[in-house]
C-alpha cells in the first residue's frame, strides 16, 4: 500500500510537470467518462433499478387482440375484466384502472390533475401499501360511495408539504367533494403521471353485459408464485376460447385473444433498445477516448525510456515499472471520471430535459450511488485497459542506454506498430459511430419529410375536461363548445378555430361499424375505423385538404342528418370504385345514427409520422358532443403561443372552474412525437463527432510523433534534393495508409453492427450506400486534413538544422 | 559466508537468492571473475566483436580503472558486469555465483542489492527530490520506510549533500548531481561500485572532488570499477585495465 502511495504521489508530480498532456489526456477521458456516466444514469433509472413494486417480475399487464383484424393490445370492458377475475386460475390477483383528467378547484385556480380510477385490488395486485392511512375497500367501488382518495407521494409533498395531518382532508374534483383516506410511497406513479387515485365505481349501465363492447379499462396481474408468463398466456389462452364459446356475438372469428406481457416491458419496453443502443455507442466513444491516452502515454513512455531504464538499472523490477506507469494512468482515469462525474451531472439533467415525457420512469434517473459507483468502477477499468499495454511497452528497456551519453528515448518498431494499431482502431470506431448517426440522421430526415396531411406551423392546441357533474347533459357539452368557438374564433389574430376528441399524432380510437347495405359473412369481422369527432372547423383549421364532397359544417348539427367525412384510405378500403359520398355507415355506439359520408379528405398520420394512415371518419362534434376536448386555433400571422392568454381568459370567462392545460403549440407536438427518433440521431450525432474529432488528434499525433523521430531522414533526403513535395506526399501517404485501414475496418465492423439498428429505422435501409459511402469520405476528408499540419511541418525542415541535430 | 566455488548445477533463481541474501565477503576475496566473456553484435553482414575473450578477476577492496580509446570496450563491458547487458559467451562469476544465465527479474535484484551505479550523465530522476532519488533503489528493495530513511540519511551525509535533500535535481550543480548520484550508489550498501565515466560531465573542480569522494569511499572499503578516459583519474585507481578492440591488452596493478 505505502508503495502504492508512493507511486500515486509522483505521478501526480510527475503528470503535474507535463500539463498540456495531462490535460489533453484527462479531457478526453472526461468526456468519454461523463458521456458512459450519464447514459449509464439514464439506462440504470429507466431499466435497471428496479420499480417501487413488490416481486415486479411477477407483474403482468393483460391485452385483448382480434388477431384477424390485426388490431392488438385492445383495454378490456368491465364485463371483461369480470370474466378475467372468475375464470384464470395463473394470477394471485388483478386489478383494473382508467386514467382520467379531473379538475381541481377551491384553490386560486382550477387546476388539472390527472386521476386514475382503480379498483380496490390495484395496491396489492402492485405490491405496494400507503405510507399514510389506507387504499381503497371494495365497497368503495360503488357509486356513491367511490369519493375517497389516495395521494401518491409526490402530490402530498408538493401539494400538502407532506403534511401527515391530510388525511381526512377534503378536495373539490369536477365539482365533487373527495376525501383523502391514503397516501403512496415514493416513486409509485403507476399509470405514468398519476396525481391520485380514486375507487373505480362504473355505472350500471358500463357494468351490465350490453357493454360488453365498451372498453376502456387497462388490466394487471399479479402472476401466482412459481408460475410463468408462458404458464398464464396458456390459462388466458383457454380463457380466450371460453369467451369465444359464452359470447360468440363479440369473438367468435375475430381470432380473440388475450396477451398476457411483463408489465416491465410494457412500461420501458419501447425505450430498451434504444437506450442499451445508445449505451453500446457510449462506450464506443470510451474506446475511442482510451485509444487516444494510450496513443498519448505510448508517445510519452518513448520520451521517458532514459528514466525507465535508469530505474531498472537501480533494480526496479518489470512488475515494480508497470506498477509505477499505471499508477499514472489511474491518476489520469481518476481526474478523467472526477470531471466525468460533472459532466455526467449536467449530461444527465440535459438528457432527461431533452426527452421531456418521452421518456418513462424519468423521476427515477439521476445521478446516485449505483452511478457514482459505475464511475469509479468505469474510471479504474479505464485506467487499466488504456494504461496497460503502454506500461508493459514502457517496461521493455534498453538497459545498455543508461551508459549512453545523452541517449534519447527512441520508438522502437514494436510500439510504432502499436501507436500505428490504435489509430486505426479509433478510426474503425469512430466509423462505425459515424455509419450510426448517419443512419438515424437520415431516419429523421425521412420522418421530418412525411406527408402528415395537416399544416402543423401557426396552431395552438390545449385541453379541456368537462366535469360529468355540471356537463351531464348532451346540450350543455354542445353549447359550451358552440360558445368556446364562437369566443376564440372572434379573438383579433384568430384565423379560425376547431375541437376534436384527439389530436392528430395523438392516439387510437378505433369503434367498429356497419355498412349500410353490406352483411357480414359468417365469422367476418366487423369493420373498425379510427373515430375522430371533430366541429365544422377543425379540419380546416389544420388545413387539410379536400379531395371530395364537403367538409363539415355547422349546420350539421344535432338536429340534421349525421355526416361524416372520411380519409382517402378509408374510401378506398370499402369503397374502392371510388362511390364514398353518399354511402351511409352507423358507429357502434348507444346513441349513434346512420350517417352519411358527405366528404373525402387527404390522410393524416393519426398513430404517429412513422406509422401508416389508417382508415379514419371525422364526425361532426355537434352531433356527437364532446367531453374531453382538444381545441386547435390557427393564428393568422407570429406565433401561435401568442394568442395563449386571451385563449386562456376567454376559458375563464366561459367556465371559472375549467382549466385550459397542456397548452401547446401543434409544431411542438408534432416534435415531440419524434422526440426519442430526434434524441438517438442527435446522441449518436454528438457521440459519433467526439469520436471523429478525437480519431483526427490521434491521426495528426501519430504522424506528428513520426514526424518529429523522422526529421533527420527528412533532412537527408532534402539535402539530397528531395522536393517538398516529395515530403509532404511522404508523409500524407502514411496517414492516407492508416485512415484507409481505420476506414476499412470499420466499413466491416458497421456491416455488422448495422444489422442491429434496422428496426430502430425508418425510410432508410441498414445498409444504406449513400449513408456509408458518405461516412467513409468524411472520414478519409478528415484524415487528411489532420495529416496535412504534421505533413506540412515537414516540408519545412531545413536540412542544415536537421543533420546538425543528431 | 559466501563461497566462491561456482555450482553449474544450481537454478539462476537460487543463485541470484543467495547472492540478494549474502553477507560481505572477506577482504581480498574474488568478487568478479570473468572467463573468455565475449559480446559480440551481429548484424546481417557483420559481426562486430565489441568484447573478446576477456578475463578478469576483481578482488573485494580493489579500485579498478578500465581505460583504452573511444570504442574499445569500455562502456560495453561496465554494462554487462553491471547485468545491463548480456553476453556471447563465456562465464561471469559475481560473488562466486553465475550471473549471466538469470532471468531478468533476478538480474533486477542482483542489481538491486549488490551493485551501485554511478553514471557519466548522473542519470538522476528530474520528478524526484535528492532524498527521493537517493531512497528510489531501497524502495524497489522493498525496505520498510524508517530504514530507508536513515540509510538515505546517512549516504546523502556521507557525500555531504544532506542539506539539499528536498531540492529538485535540476536546482542542483552538476557537480552536486553527482554527489548525489553517489549517495544512490552507496545507500544500498552494494558489493561493487561500477563507475562510468564519473567526471566525463564535470568540470575540472568538481570532478576532483568526486575522484576525491571516490577515494575516501575506496578507503572505507568499497570496490569500484571505473571507466575513464582520464589517464590522472586512472592513476588514483589501484589497478588499470587498458581495453583495444575489445580486448585486454594491458592489466596493471600498481599497488
Amino acid at each position: 500500500m505505502e508503495t502504492f502511495l508512493q507511486n500515486v504521489r509522483y505521478a501526480v508530480r510527475s503528470l503535474r510537470k507535463s500539463p498540456g498532456f495531462t490535460l489533453m489526456a484527462v479531457l478526453a477521458l472526461a468526456l468519454g467518462i461523463g458521456a458512459n456516466s450519464a447514459v449509464f444514469s439514464v439506462v440504470n433509472g429507466v431499466l435497471l433499478k428496479p420499480p417501487p413494486f413488490a416481486q415486479p417480475e411477477r407483474l403482468v399487464h393483460l391485452w385483448g387482440n382480434y388477431a384477424k383484424a390485426n388490431i392488438k393490445d385492445i383495454v378490456v370492458s368491465v364485463p371483461e375484466y369480470r370474466d378475467y377475475l372468475t375464470m384464470p386460475r395463473a394470477f394471485s390477483s388483478l386489478a383494473a384502472f382508467d386514467a382520467s383528467n379531473v379538475t381541481l378547484t377551491g384553490g386560486d385556480a382550477p387546476e388539472r390533475l390527472q386521476m386514475t380510477l382503480s379498483t380496490a385490488s390495484l395496491f396489492p395486485t402492485l405490491g405496494v401499501a400507503p405510507v399514510l392511512g389506507r387504499g381503497f375497500t371494495e365497497e368503495e367501488e360503488t357509486l356513491g360511495r367511490d369519493k375517497v382518495l389516495v395521494l401518491t407521494h409526490k402530490t402530498w409533498r408538493t401539494r400538502f408539504a407532506q403534511d401527515p395531518g391530510v388525511l381526512g382532508r377534503e378536495l373539490r374534483l369536477d365539482g365533487d367533494t373527495y376525501t383523502v383516506v391514503g397516501v403512496l410511497p415514493p416513486g409509485v406513479e403507476y399509470p405514468a403521471d398519476t396525481d391520485l387515485y380514486a375507487p373505480l365505481a362504473p355505472t350500471q349501465e358500463r357494468a351490465s353485459a350490453v357493454s360488453r363492447g365498451y372498453r376502456f379499462l387497462s388490466v394487471v396481474g399479479r402472476l401466482k408464485p412459481g408460475l410463468t408468463l408462458e404458464a398464464a398466456q396458456a390459462d388466458m389462452d383457454r380463457l380466450g376460447r371460453e369467451m369465444e364459446t359464452l359470447y360468440e356475438e363479440y369473438y367468435k372469428g375475430y381470432g380473440w385473444t388475450i396477451s398476457v406481457k411483463s408489465l416491465e416491458d410494457e412500461v420501458v419496453g419501447r425505450v430498451r433498445g434504444t437506450l442499451w443502443l445508445l449505451l453500446g455507442a457510449v462506450g464506443f466513444v470510451l474506446l475511442v477516448a482510451c485509444s487516444s491516452v494510450a496513443n498519448l502515454l505510448l508517445a510519452r513512455a518513448t520520451a521517458r525510456q532514459r528514466e525507465v531504464s535508469i530505474r531498472a538499472a537501480l533494480g526496479a523490477g518489470r512488475g515494480q515499472l508497470v506498477a509505477q506507469f499505471l499508477a499514472e494512468s489511474l491518476v489520469l482515469a481518476a481526474a478523467g471520471g472526477g470531471l466525468g462525474l460533472l459532466l455526467a451531472i449536467w449530461g444527465t439533467d440535459a438528457l432527461v430535459a431533452m426527452v421531456g415525457d418521452g421518456l418513462p420512469r424519468a423521476a427515477a434517473v439521476g445521478l446516485d450511488v449505483s452511478s457514482v459507483l459505475f464511475t469509479a468502477g468505469l474510471s479504474v477499468l479505464t485506467g487499466i485497459g488504456f494504461g496497460l499495454v503502454p506500461a508493459l511497452q514502457a517496461s521493455r528497456v534498453d538497459l545498455s542506454s543508461t551508459m549512453r551519453e545523452g541517449s534519447r528515448g527512441t520508438e522502437g518498431g514494436k510500439a510504432g506498430r502499436l501507436r500505428a494499431g490504435l489509430v486505426v482502431g479509433q478510426v474503425a470506431f469512430a466509423l462505425v459511430l459515424l455509419v450510426g448517426a448517419g443512419l438515424f440522421l437520415r431516419s429523421f430526415q425521412a420522418l421530418t419529410h412525411v406527408e402528415a396531411g395537416f399544416v402543423p406551423e401557426g396552431v395552438l392546441t390545449g385541453r379541456l375536461a368537462l366535469p360529468a357533474t355540471s356537463y351531464a347533459k348532451p346540450e350543455d357539452q354542445r353549447a359550451f363548445q358552440q360558445e368556446l368557438l364562437r369566443r376564440v374564433q372572434a379573438l383579433p389574430g384568430v384565423e379560425s378555430a376547431g375541437v376534436t376528441n384527439l389530436l392528430p399524432l395523438g392516439g387510437k380510437t378505433n369503434i367498429s361499424f356497419d355498412v349500410e347495405g353490406r352483411t357480414r359473412a359468417a365469422g367476418e369481422m366487423w369493420p373498425a375505423v379510427e373515430s375522430r369527432f371533430a366541429s365544422a372547423d377543425y379540419l380546416r383549421t389544420l388545413k387539410v385538404r379536400l379531395r371530395d364532397g364537403r367538409m363539415l359544417q355547422e349546420t350539421d348539427g344535432p338536429d340534421a342528418a349525421w355526416a361524416v367525412v372520411i380519409n382517402q384510405t378509408f374510401a378506398d378500403l370499402y369503397w374502392p370504385k371510388g362511390d364514398a359520398l353518399g354511402q351511409r355507415v352507423k358507429l357502434h355506439q348507444s346513441d349513434a345514427q346512420w350517417t352519411t359520408v358527405v366528404g373525402i379528405v387527404d390522410d393524416l398520420r393519426e398513430w404517429g409520422l412513422d406509422t401508416p394512415a389508417r382508415p379514419t371518419a371525422y364526425y361532426s362534434a355537434l352531433q356527437v358532443p364532446l367531453t374531453h376536448i382538444y381545441l386547435a386555433v390557427r393564428v393568422k400571422a407570429g406565433e401561435p403561443e401568442s394568442l395563449r392568454t386571451a385563449i386562456e381568459s376567454e376559458v375563464r370567462a366561459l367556465d371559472g372552474n375549467l382549466p385550459l392545460f397542456k397548452v401547446t403549440s401543434m409544431v411542438r407536438l408534432v416534435d415531440e412525437s419524434i422526440v426519442s427518433r430526434r434524441l438517438t440521431a442527435l446522441l449518436m450525432g454528438l457521440f459519433a463527432g467526439t469520436a471523429l474529432l478525437l480519431a483526427a488528434l490521434g491521426i495528426s499525433g501519430v504522424i506528428g510523433y513520426s514526424v518529429a523521430q523522422r526529421t533527420r531522414e527528412m533532412g537527408i533526403r532534402m539535402a539530397l534534393g528531395a522536393a517538398k513535395s516529395d515530403v509532404l506526399v511522404l508523409v500524407l501517404r502514411q496517414g492516407v495508409k492508416l485512415a484507409a485501414l481505420g476506414v476499412g475496418l470499420g466499413l466491416v465492423l458497421s456491416l455488422v453492427l448495422a444489422r442491429l439498428l434496422s428496426t430502430m429505422l425508418y425510410g432508410v435501409t441498414a445498409y444504406d450506400p449513400w449513408t456509408f459511402a458518405g461516412v467513409a469520405a468524411l472520414l478519409s476528408a478528415v484524415a487528411l486534413g489532420a495529416t496535412w499540419l504534421p505533413a506540412h511541418r515537414a516540408t519545412r525542415v531545413d536540412p542544415i538544422i536537421a543533420l546538425k541535430a543528431e | 559466508m559466501m563461497t566462491t566455488n561456482n555450482n553449474a548445477e544450481t537454478p539462476a533463481s537460487e543463485d541470484a537468492a543467495v547472492l540478494a541474501g549474502a553477507a560481505k565477503v572477506e577482504t581480498g576475496k574474488s568478487l568478479i571473475t570473468l572467463e573468455g566473456l565475449t559480446k559480440v553484435f551481429e548484424t546481417e553482414e557483420v559481426e562486430t566483436h565489441a568484447l573478446s575473450n576477456i578475463h578478469l578477476n576483481i578482488r573485494q577492496g580493489e579500485w579498478v580503472a578500465i581505460v583504452g580509446p573511444s570504442g574499445s570496450g569500455k562502456s560495453t563491458l561496465l554494462a554487462v558486469l553491471g547485468l545491463l547487458d548480456t553476453t556471447t559467451r563465456g562465464t561471469y562469476l559475481l560473488d562466486g555465483k553465475s550471473v549471466l544465465d538469470l532471468s531478468a527479474s533476478d538480474r533486477a535484484l542482483v542489481r538491486n542489492r549488490h551493485i551501485g551505479f554511478i553514471f557519466q550523465s548522473f542519470n538522476l530522476i528530474g520528478d524526484l527530490t535528492v532524498f527521493e532519488n537517493v531512497e528510489l533503489p531501497l524502495t524497489y528493495r522493498g525496505m520498510p520506510a524508517a530504514e530507508r530513511k536513515q540509510r538515505v540519511e546517512k549516504a546523502l551525509d556521507k557525500v555531504g549533500m544532506a542539506h539539499r535533500a528536498r531540492h529538485m535535481p535540476g536546482q542542483l550543480s552538476g557537480g552536486q548531481q553527482q554527489r548525489v548520484a553517489v549517495a544512490r550508489a552507496v545507500a544500498g550498501d552494494p558489493l561493487i561500485l561500477l563507475a562510468d565515466e564519473p567526471t566525463g560531465n564535470l568540470d575540472s573542480k568538481n570532478g576532483e572532488a568526486v575522484m576525491q569522494l571516490l577515494s575516501e569511499l575506496h578507503k572505507a572499503g568499497a570496490t569500484i570499477c571505473m571507466v575513464t578516459h582520464d589517464p590522472a583519474h586512472a592513476r588514483v585507481a589501484t589497478r588499470t585495465v587498458s581495453l583495444f578492440d575489445g580486448r585486454v591488452v594491458q592489466d596493471e596493478q600498481r599497488r
